[in-house]
C-alpha cells in the first residue's frame, strides 16, 4: 500500500469515481435495473431467507446485508465499488489513474459493463470472478492483495450456479493450454502458475462446500448449485432431443411424463402450464434424472447432445447483447412494496418501468469493440512486441469466454446476458498494453484543455 | 496446412455469424423478396445433400465452407499471406453482405459464388488446379439456378469490352443511364444503384409457423423445430441497424476509392483494377434485369466489390501498420 496518505486518498477517491462511472445506467435509469421473474425471486428469499430450488441463497443473502432494509440502491453501489475495486488491481504501480478511470469508462460506456452493474442480479460477479482468477494467475499481488482477493473468489463462486463450473472449467482448461506453452518457451514460470492454480481450485472447492453449508444450515440440502438436472432438462427439450426420446420411449417406459409428451412448451421452465408446474418437478426432478441419464446413455442420442453442444457453445458465444429490458415484472414491484415500500414510486417511474430505457446504440459499439477487440487479440498472440504475460491473460480470456458460453449454453440455454456478463473482459489485453499511450494521450489532451482554457480567461479578461 | 484449417473453421464460424446471432439459420431473410416460396428443385437436392438429412446448420456451414474456399483462392493469388487473411474476414463479415448471404437458407449466396468463380478468371498466375474446381463450383451454381447463366454472359462480354479498351466509357455510360433512370422512375439517390444491395434487403423477414418455410422445416428437420421457434427471427427481435450503418459506411468507402482509384488515377494494378471493373460491371449489368424481371435477390452481388477493395487496402496498410505499432 502506498505509504504517502495523500496517495492511498487519490486512489480511494479514484476508486469511487469509477464505482461511480460504472452504475451511471443505474443513475440514468432513476432506479437499479430489474430482471422480470429472477431480480424479484432474488428480493423475496433476500428477507424471507429461504433456499429455493432453483438457485443458491448467497446473492440473496448479499442483499440483505448490504440494503439492510433501507434502500435497494445500496445493492449497485456495493456492486460497483467492489468491480472498481477488482479493476483498479490491474492497473496498481503500473500507470496515473487517470488510464484506469479511462478504461473503466470506456467499459461502462460502450462494452455494457454498466449494465451488468446496475441491475439486481449476480450476474455481475461472474465477470469480478474471472478478473480475480486474472489478478492471481498473472499478476504478482502483495498480501493485502491476495486477502482480498481470495474471499472475493469465494464470494463470486457462490453467487450463482454457474460460477463454480465457470471457474473449474477455465481453470482445466488453462492448465491443459497455458502449462505446455510455458513449457514449450522452457520457462520456469510453469511451476508458480501450477501452484497458484491449485491454490485457487481450493479455494473454489472450499466455497463449494460453503455454500451446500449455508444451504443446509437454511433448511435446504447439502447441494452447492441449485436446480441443475431441471436446468438441462429443459434445455435437451429446446434442442428437440426429448420430443424425439419420448416419441421412441413412451411405448415401452412408463414415464409420468408421457402424459404430457405432445404438450411440452419452449418455455418449459416458467410457462404457466408447464409440466413442471402441474409435477412440483422443481422439488422431485428425479424423473427428469432419469431421462438425462437414459438419453446420455443412448449412443444415437448422445451424438445429438454433443452435437447441440457444439452449436449452442456457438451461439451464446456470438450472442451477448443487451436485451433484457421489458419493464418491471409483478413479483419485483410486489417485494420493493413488502420490504422497501418509499422506493416503489421510485421503481415505477423509472425509465425501465416506463419502457422509456432504450440502449440499443448501447449494443451496437458492444458488438463492435467486442469484435474489434477480437481482431486485436489475435494479432497480439502472433505479435513478438508483446509479453509474454499479456498472452497468457489474452489467452486465458478466451478459454473463459468458450468455457462460460459453453456451460451456460448447454445446462441452460442460449440467453444473450449470460455472455454479456463477461464479454467485456476481452478488451482488457488492449488496455493494458496501451495504458501508458492512453495516459500519455489523457495528460496531453488535459494540458492542452487546460492551456487554452487559460488563454480564453486571458483573451476574455482583456476584452474587458 | 495447419493455418489453412484454421482458417476453415474461422471462415465457417465468421461467415455464419447471422446464423449464430439470430440462433438459427435465416430463412427468407431479404425484405423485398416477397416472391412465394418457391426454391428451384436443384436448391433442395442441395439442401438434403448437405445436411445429411440430419441437421440445418449444416447446409450453412457447407455453403460458408464453399465461399471461404472461394475467398481464401482469391487473397492468396494477391499473394495475401495466409495468416493474414483471416484478418481480412473480420471486414468482410461485418461491413458486407457476404455474411448474411451464407447465413441464410436461400439459393441468393450461389449468385455471389458464380459471379466470384468467374471474376477469378480474369486474374493471372493461377494454378489450374483451383480454375478446376472454380469451374465445378460454376457448374453446381448453374445447377441450383440456370438464371447464373448470366454471370457468364457478362463474362465474356466484359472480357470482349476489355479487350477493346471501352469498358471504362462503358462503365460510367451504365452508371449515368442508370443514375437518370433511378432520378426519373423511382426518385431516389443515385447511390441506389450501387447500394442498393447494401441497404436495403438486409431486413429479417419475420416467418410464422403455417408459413411454407416453416412446414418444410418441420417436416424434413423436424427435432430442430423448437430451435427455430426460439430464433430471434421468428420471435421478431432479430434487429440488424448496427450492419446497416457498418454496411452503409464500407459501401461509401468502397464507391468513393472505386472513383477515385479507376476513373481518375488509372493505377497500374492491373488484376485488382480489372476485377474491380467486372464486378462493378456485373452490378451495373444486373441491376435493370432486376428491375425488368423482378428478381430482387439479384441485388446480392455487389458485396463482392469489397474483396479487390480489401485486397488493395492491405497491400498499402498492412506493412505500415505493422511497423509503426509500437507496444510496450
Amino acid at each position: 500500500m502506498d505509504k504517502k496518505p495523500q496517495n492511498r486518498l487519490t486512489k480511494l477517491l479514484f476508486i469511487f469515481l469509477g464505482a461511480v462511472v460504472l452504475m451511471w445506467l443505474a443513475i440514468y435509469n432513476g432506479y437499479p435495473l430489474v430482471f422480470n421473474h429472477d431480480s424479484g425471486v432474488y428480493l423475496e428469499n433476500a428477507f424471507d431467507v429461504y433456499v429455493s430450488p432453483d438457485r443458491p441463497v448467497m446473492y440473496s443473502l448479499f442483499i440483505k446485508l448490504v440494503s439492510r432494509g433501507y434502500s435497494f440502491w445500496l445493492i449497485p453501489i456495493a456492486q460497483a465499488l467492489l468491480l472498481s475495486c477488482v479493476l483498479s488491481l490491474f492497473f496498481e504501480g503500473r500507470t496515473k489513474s487517470s488510464a484506469f478511470i479511462f478504461s473503466i469508462s470506456f467499459l461502462s460506456l460502450f462494452m455494457g459493463l454498466s449494465f451488468e452493474v446496475s441491475w439486481l442480479m449476480p450476474d455481475v460477479f461472474a465477470g469480478v470472478l474471472l478478473c480475480c482468477l486474472i489478478l492471481l494467475l498473472f499478476f504478482k499481488l502483495r498480501w493485502y492483495h491476495k486477502l482480498f482477493l481470495y474471499p472475493m473468489v469465494i464470494f463470486c463462486t457462490t453467487v450463482h450456479n454457474s460460477n463454480s463450473y465457470i471457474a473449474i472449467g477455465t481453470l482445466f482448461l488453462s492448465a491443459l493450454f497455458l502449462i505446455p506453452i510455458y513449457l514449450k518457451n522452457r520457462s520456469t514460470s510453469y511451476i508458480s502458475l501450477w501452484k497458484r492454480m491449485v491454490g485457487i481450485l481450493a479455494t473454489v472447492i472450499f466455497a463449494i462446500f460453503l455454500n451446500a453449508g449455508i444451504h443446509k444450515s437454511l433448511g435446504g440440502n447439502f447441494e452447492s448449485s441449485r436446480g441443475g438436472s431441471v436446468f438441462l432438462f429443459s434445455n435437451l427439450i429446446e434442442m428437440g432431443i426429448v420430443d424425439e426420446f419420448l416419441d421412441q420411449r413412451c411405448t415401452d417406459h412408463k414415464y409420468s411424463l408421457c402424459v404430457y409428451k405432445d404438450s411440452l412448451p419452449n418455455n418449459f421452465l416458467w410457462d404457466g402450464n408447464s409440466p413442471i408446474n402441474k409435477t412440483d418437478g422443481w422439488k422431485h426432478p428425479e424423473e427428469y434424472q432419469l431421462i438425462i441419464k437414459d438419453i446420455l446413455l443412448t449412443p444415437e442420442y448422445t451424438l445429438k447432445v454433443g452435437y447441440q453442444s457444439v452449436i449452442y457453445t456457438l451461439k451464446q458465444l456470438i450472442n451477448f447483447d443487451v436485451v433484457d429490458i421489458a419493464g418491471v415484472g409483478e413479483r419485483v414491484k410486489k417485494a420493493v412494496f413488502m420490504h422497501i415500500p418509499r422506493e416503489h414510486y421510485p421503481l415505477m417511474t423509472s425509465r425501465e418501468a416506463q419502457h422509456r430505457l432504450d440502449i440499443s446504440w448501447l449494443n451496437y459499439f458492444n458488438i463492435f469493440f467486442f469484435f474489434a477487440a477480437v481482431l486485436f487479440n489475435i494479432s497480439i498472440l502472433s505479435s513478438k512486441a508483446v509479453s509474454q504475460q499479456i498472452k497468457m491473460i489474452t489467452v486465458f480470456i478466451f478459454l473463459s469466454l468458450i468455457v462460460n458460453a459453453s456451460i451456460c449454453s448447454v445446462f441452460s440455454g442460449v440467453h444473450p446476458r449470460y455472455q454479456g456478463r463477461i464479454a467485456w473482459l476481452i478488451i482488457l489485453p488492449f488496455f493494458l498494453i496501451f495504458q501508458n499511450q492512453i495516459q500519455t494521450i489523457l495528460t496531453k489532451f488535459c494540458h492542452y484543455g487546460i492551456n487554452n482554457f487559460n488563454a480564453l480567461i486571458k483573451r476574455g479578461k482583456n476584452n474587458f | 496446412m495447419k493455418s489453412i484449417l484454421k482458417l476453415f473453421v474461422f471462415g465457417i464460424v465468421l461467415l455464419s455469424f447471422y446464423a449464430l446471432y439470430n440462433k438459427f439459420p435465416l430463412i427468407g431473410n431479404f425484405r423485398e423478396l416477397s416472391y412465394q416460396f418457391s426454391w428451384p428443385n436443384f436448391y433442395l437436392p442441395f439442401l438434403r445433400l448437405t445436411s445429411f438429412s440430419f441437421s440445418i446448420w449444416l447446409v450453412v456451414s457447407v455453403q460458408a465452407m464453399l465461399m471461404s474456399y472461394v475467398l481464401y483462392q482469391y487473397f492468396i493469388s494477391f499473394k495475401i499471406p495466409e495468416n493474414s487473411i483471416i484478418y481480412l474476414f473480420f471486414p468482410l463479415t461485418f461491413c458486407s453482405s457476404v455474411a448474411l448471404l451464407v447465413s441464410a437458407i436461400d439459393l441468393a449466396l450461389f449468385h455471389s459464388l458464380a459471379l466470384l468463380c468467374t471474376g477469378y478468371f480474369l486474374l493471372e498466375n493461377t494454378s489450374r488446379l483451383t480454375k478446376r474446381i472454380f469451374m465445378l463450383i460454376i457448374f453446381l451454381t448453374l445447377l441450383i439456378d440456370p438464371i447464373n447463366l448470366v454471370f457468364i454472359a457478362t463474362f465474356f462480354t466484359f472480357k470482349y469490352l476489355i479487350k477493346l479498351k471501352y469498358i471504362r466509357h462503358i462503365i460510367l455510360l451504365l452508371i449515368s443511364a442508370e443514375i437518370v433512370f433511378f432520378m426519373i422512375f423511382l426518385g431516389l439517390l443515385p447511390t441506389y444503384i450501387l447500394f442498393s444491395n447494401y441497404l436495403f434487403p438486409v431486413d429479417a423477414q419475420q416467418i410464422t409457423t403455417d408459413s411454407r418455410e416453416f412446414l418444410y422445416l418441420f417436416t424434413n428437420f423436424n427435432w430442430e423445430s423448437r430451435q427455430f421457434l426460439l430464433s430471434r427471427q421468428y420471435q421478431n427481435w432479430l434487429n440488424l441497424n448496427f450492419f446497416h450503418y457498418a454496411i452503409f459506411i464500407s459501401a461509401l468507402i468502397v464507391f468513393l476509392h472505386l472513383l477515385k482509384e479507376i476513373f481518375f488515377f488509372k493505377t497500374k494494378h492491373t488484376g485488382y483494377i480489372s476485377l474491380s471493373l467486372y464486378f462493378l460491371y456485373s452490378t451495373l449489368i444486373i441491376v435493370p434485369i432486376i428491375l425488368v424481371l423482378k428478381f430482387d435477390r439479384y441485388y446480392q452481388v455487389s458485396w463482392t466489390l469489397m474483396v479487390p477493395f480489401l485486397v488493395y487496402i492491405y497491400h498499402k496498410y498492412s506493412s505500415k501498420w505493422i511497423k509503426n505499432l509500437k507496444i510496450d
